[in-house]
C-alpha cells in the first residue's frame, strides 16, 4: 500500500481486486450454463413475444395511427416503471448493497457518495443494458410489420426502452438520496401515472413521459418533443447521484439482509419465504385496525370461516390494490384472447393465480406457524381444506372484476354467458391452486433448512437427484396450470358475439373440474414437516 | 498471552478523526455527508426552519470539556411497532469500560447501533467521538462491531485485514494484524475464507477487524457468544489494554468475566435507563434476571 494512499483510493483498488477475484472464480462450465439457460428463456420470450403482434404489415395510414396513438400507451408504461421505481426509492432501493459493504465501506470515514456512485453506476449500466435487450427484441418483431426501416426502428425502440430503464432508477435513487417518504413517493408517481392516463384517454400528448415515449416512433414520424427523452434522464440521473451519499443507512442494511435471504429464496424455489420476504421488505404489515370488525358471537361451527375474514380484512390497502389489478390484467388478457391474440389467456391463468396465493394468506398462516397447525384438534390437511371456502368467495370477487374489467375488449353476451358458466368453476380452481402453492413445500434435500420458514415437508425427501429436478419443475409448474386448464375452456367460445358456443365450454369444464379436485386432494393430504 | 508490542498507539485519540475532518476540508459543519453539509452556512447561521441548526451538529460544551466520547441526550428510537428506547441521556468518558447490561428487548442493540451511526434516531442527539453520530468524523472515531459478525464471502481473513486497514488509513497494520491474528489463534486460518468457520470462528474474524483500525470508541455488542474460553480471556485482556491506552469500551455483554475490568455498569430495561453505577455481579443479575 503507497503511504499516501487515501481510504478512497484504497476502497476503488480493493473493489477491483474483489472483481478481478469474483471472476476468477467463475468455472466455465458455469458460465455456459448462465448463457444456455438465458438462451433458451431469451427464445421462449421472444417466441411467445411474436405471437402477440399481429401477422400483417401495417399501411401507412395505419403505421400512421400507430405513431399517434402508440406514445400514450409507451408513455404510461414508462410511467408504470418510474412509479415502481420511485416506490422502490422511498423504501431504500434501488441500490442494493451487501451487508459487508454497508457495515464496513460505508461505515469507514471515506465520503459515502463517493462509495455508493460507483455501485450506481453499475446499476444503471445494468438496467441501461437490459432496457435496450428489450427494446432490440420489441423493435426486431415490429420492424416485420412497420413500413420504416428495420435497423432505424430497433435503434430507436433501443434508445427509449434503455432510457426509460434508466429514468426509473434514477428516480428511485433520487426518492432515496433525498429521503422522501413512501407517502411522497407514491404522490407522486401517482400524479406521473394519472397524467399519462390523460394523455391516453383524450389523445392529448401533454405529459413529458408520452412525449419521451414519442421517441420509440421517431422512424415512423419524428417527433422533436421525443428529445424529452434523453434530457429529462440526463437530469433525473444528475439529480439521483447528487445526493446519494445521503442514503439511509439503517434502510440500506435492512434492505441488503432481506435481499440476500430473498434471493436465497429465490434459489430454492420456496414461493411463500419469497412472497414473506418481499412484503417485509415493501413494509407491507397487516392493519392494526380492520377495514371493518366483525360483530356478533363467535360461532363454534365454523371457527375457521372467522379467523379467514379477520384476517382479509387487516389486508393493507396495497394488497388489495395489488388484488384489483391483477384481476384487472386477467379481465384484459381474456378479452385480448377473445380478439384473436390466444396466448394472453396463459396471462389471464398466471394474474388469478398470483390473486389466489395472496387469497391463501389465512392457509399460508397455518402452514407458517406449523406447531400450532399440528397442535388444532383435527386432521391437518382437514383443516387446511376449511380455509378454502373464504378463499373462493374472494377469488369470486376476482373474477367478477375481471369480468368487469373484460366488457372493454368482449361483448356483454359473450361475457355473460362465460360468466354463468365459468365463474364458480374458475374461482373455485384459483383457490385451490393458491393453496396448492403455498402447501408445496421446498426441494427435498434443501427442506430440511427451510422446514423451520415454511413449515412443510419437502415433495422430494429421500428421493434422488433426477427425481428431485423433475419434482421441482413440477412443483412450479402445476399449481398455476390448475387455473390454466380451468380457463382454457373459455377457448372454445367461438369469436361470434351473438352465438357463443356454450355447450362446448360446458363440457370443457367438467375436465377443469375433475382437475382441480385432484388438487383439492393434493392439499388435503399435506402435513406440517413435524408431524 | 503476550501482549502485542504494537497495540500501543492503536487507538486513534481523535486522530483519524481530526484527519478525517481535514481531508474533507473547509469548516466542520461541511464535512458531514450530505444531509448535513447543507444544513447550515458557513457561518453557522440557521438557513432554514426546516434545518437542523447548528447546536444538533456540536455535542453539549460540558461534554466536550470532559473530553466524553459518548454522548447521549433524550435519545429515542420508535420502531413503529414499538419504542426501541424512550430517552437515554448518556455520557461515557475516555478511558471507561461501560458494561451495557439488560433483558432480551431491552434496546441494548438500538443503542449500541444508534451510536455507531447504523440506526437513526426518532427523537435526540448522540455524539461518538466527539462528533454526531454517523458523520464522516464520527466513523473515523468509533469502531463497531455486531453482534452478528459482517464479513465478505470472497476476502480471507487476512484479505478482510488489509480491506479494512487500508479503509481507515491504518499505519502498520501488517504488523498488528499478524499479532491480532496470533492472539485470536487464527493465523493458521488466515488465508481461509471466514464463511467456511464455525460461530466462534467467525466471531474472532469480526473482532480483528474492529481491533485492526484506529479509534477512541469502540462499540461492541455481545463480543463473547460463541467464543472459546481462551479467546474469552484474549478478548477481556485486549479491551483492558486499549481502556489503558485512553479509548472507551461500551460493550453490551452479561460475561461476568468482565467484571473485574469494567469501570462502570448501565442497565437497559424497557428501553429505560435502569442503572447506572458501579458493576458488580449481584446488580447485573437483578437487571438480567429480574
Amino acid at each position: 500500500m503507497a503511504d499516501d494512499e487515501t481510504p478512497e483510493e484504497a476502497l476503488a483498488a480493493l473493489r477491483r481486486a474483489r472483481r478481478l477475484n469474483h471472476r476468477r472464480n467463475i468455472h466455465w462450465v458455469d458460465a455456459l450454463y448462465n448463457v444456455y439457460i438465458t438462451a433458451f428463456i431469451s427464445i421462449g420470450v421472444v417466441l411467445y413475444a411474436s405471437t402477440l403482434f399481429p401477422n400483417d404489415k401495417l399501411d401507412a395510414a395505419d403505421a400512421a395511427d400507430l405513431a399517434n396513438r402508440g406514445p400514450a400507451w409507451l408513455g404510461l408504461a414508462i410511467a408504470l416503471a418510474v412509479g415502481f421505481g420511485l416506490r422502490s426509492g422511498a423504501r431504500g432501493g434501488p441500490l442494493t448493497l451487501e451487508a459487508p459493504v454497508v457495515h464496513h465501506e460505508l461505515m469507514a470515514p471515506i465520503d459515502r457518495g463517493a462509495a455508493l456512485r460507483p455501485i450506481a453506476f453499475r446499476q444503471l449500466r445494468f438496467v441501461a443494458y437490459a432496457g435496450a435487450l428489450l427494446g432490440g427484441i420489441v423493435g426486431v418483431l415490429a420492424s416485420h410489420r412497420i413500413p420504416a426501416n428495420p435497423v432505424l426502428t430497433t435503434a430507436c425502440t433501443m434508445a427509449s426502452f434503455a432510457l426509460a430503464g434508466v429514468l426509473a432508477t434514477g428516480a428511485a435513487l433520487m426518492i432515496s438520496g433525498r429521503r422522501l417518504g413512501v407517502w411522497w413517493a407514491n404522490f407522486i408517481a401517482l400524479v406521473i401515472i394519472a397524467w399519462s392516463v390523460v394523455d391516453l384517454t383524450l389523445g392529448w400528448r401533454s405529459s413529458p413521459l408520452t412525449m419521451f415515449a414519442s421517441m420509440a416512433f421517431w422512424e415512423i414520424r419524428f417527433d422533436p418533443a421525443g428529445l424529452v427523452g434523453p434530457v429529462l434522464t440526463a437530469a433525473i440521473v444528475v439529480a439521483g447521484l447528487a445526493p446519494i451519499g445521503n442514503v439511509s443507512i439503517e434502510a440500506s442494511r435492512r434492505r441488503s439482509g432481506l435481499v440476500s435471504q430473498l434471493r436465497f429464496a429465490v434459489t430454492l424455489q420456496d414461493m411463500r419465504t419469497v412472497v414473506l420476504l418481499r412484503r417485509q421488505l415493501a413494509e407491507e404489515t397487516p392493519r392494526s385496525r380492520p377495514w371493518l370488525r366483525i360483530g356478533g358471537r363467535p360461532s363454534r361451527l365454523f371457527p375457521t370461516w372467522r379467523r379467514d375474514w379477520q384476517g382479509y380484512l387487516r389486508f393493507p390497502l396495497v394488497r388489495i390494490g395489488r388484488m384489483v389489478a391483477l384481476a384487472a390484467v386477467a379481465g384484459v388478457s381474456f378479452g385480448l384472447t377473445w380478439r384473436g391474440i390466444t396466448p394472453a389467456f396463459i396471462l389471464a391463468a398466471l394474474a388469478l393465480f398470483v390473486a389466489a396465493y395472496e387469497a391463501a394468506e389465512p392457509l399460508a398462516q397455518e402452514v407458517d406457524h406449523p406447531s400450532r397447525w399440528l397442535g388444532a384438534p383435527e386432521d391437518p390437511g382437514l383443516l387446511l381444506l376449511k380455509h378454502l371456502p373464504a378463499a373462493f368467495v374472494v377469488m369470486l370477487v376476482e373474477c367478477l372484476v375481471a369480468a368487469a374489467v373484460a366488457l372493454l375488449l368482449v361483448p356483454p353476451e359473450v361475457v355473460g354467458s362465460l360468466l354463468l358458466i365459468e365463474l364458480v368453476p374458475v374461482a373455485g380452481a384459483a383457490a385451490v391452486a393458491g393453496a396448492a402453492g403455498t402447501v408445496v413445500g421446498t426441494p427435498g434435500p434443501m427442506s430440511d433448512i427451510q422446514g423451520g420458514m415454511t413449515g412443510m415437508s419437502g415433495v422430494g425427501d429421500g428421493l434422488g437427484g433426477d427425481i428431485v429436478g423433475y419434482q421441482s419443475i413440477a412443483r412450479l409448474v402445476l399449481p398455476p396450470a390448475v387455473v390454466l386448464v380451468a380457463v382454457a375452456p373459455m377457448l372454445a367460445v367461438g369469436s361470434d358475439p351473438n352465438a357463443p358456443d356454450t355447450t362446448r365450454v360446458s363440457n370443457l369444464v367438467s375436465f377443469s373440474l375433475l382437475v382441480t379436485m385432484a388438487a383439492v386432494g393434493y392439499v388435503r393430504t399435506r402435513r406440517p414437516s413435524k408431524a | 498471552m503476550s501482549k502485542p508490542s504494537s497495540r500501543r498507539n492503536r487507538t486513534s485519540s481523535g486522530k483519524a478523526a481530526r484527519e478525517a475532518s481535514a481531508k474533507t476540508a473547509g469548516p466542520r459543519e461541511e464535512n458531514t455527508d450530505a444531509s448535513t453539509a447543507t444544513s447550515t452556512s458557513p457561518s453557522g447561521v440557521k438557513k432554514s426552519s426546516w434545518l437542523p441548526a447548528l447546536e444538533d451538529e456540536a455535542p453539549p460544551p460540558a461534554a466536550v470539556e470532559r473530553g466524553a466520547l459518548l454522548v447521549t441526550e433524550g435519545l429515542v428510537k420508535d420502531y413503529g411497532d414499538g419504542l426501541g428506547l424512550r430517552g437515554i441521556d448518556l455520557l461515557v468518558d475516555r478511558g471507561e469500560l461501560v458494561m451495557l447490561v439488560g433483558p432480551n428487548g431491552a434496546g441494548k442493540s438500538t443503542l449500541l447501533g444508534l451510536a455507531a451511526g447504523l440506526i437513526e434516531p426518532t427523537a435526540g442527539r448522540v455524539f461518538a467521538g466527539g462528533f454526531k453520530a454517523g458523520t464522516i468524523e464520527a466513523r473515523a472515531a468509533t469502531s463497531y462491531i455486531p453482534d452478528a459478525p459482517v464479513l465478505y464471502e470472497d476476502l480471507s481473513v487476512r484479505e478482510h485485514i488489509e480491506y479494512i486497514a487500508r479503509l481507515h488509513n491504518t499505519a502498520d497494520w501488517e504488523e498488528y494484524g499478524a499479532e491480532l491474528l496470533e492472539m485470536f489463534r487464527l493465523s493458521d486460518r488466515a488465508d481461509d475464507l471466514p464463511t467456511t468457520f464455525s460461530r466462534g470462528l467467525k466471531q474472532k474474524t469480526a473482532l480483528i477487524i474492529g481491533l485492526i483500525r484506529p479509534f477512541d470508541l469502540l462499540l461492541i455488542d455481545e463480543p463473547f457468544v460463541g467464543l472459546d474460553t481462551p479467546g474469552q480471556e484474549t478478548l477481556v485482556e485486549v479491551l483492558a489494554d486499549l481502556v489503558d491506552q485512553g479509548a472507551s469500551v461500551f460493550c453490551s455483554t452479561h460475561q461476568l468475566d468482565l467484571l473485574p475490568k469494567a469501570t462502570r455498569c448501565v442497565g437497559l430495561r424497557d428501553g429505560e435507563l435502569e442503572y447506572d453505577g458501579a458493576p458488580s455481579a449481584e446488580k447485573i443479575r437483578a437487571l438480567v434476571g429480574g
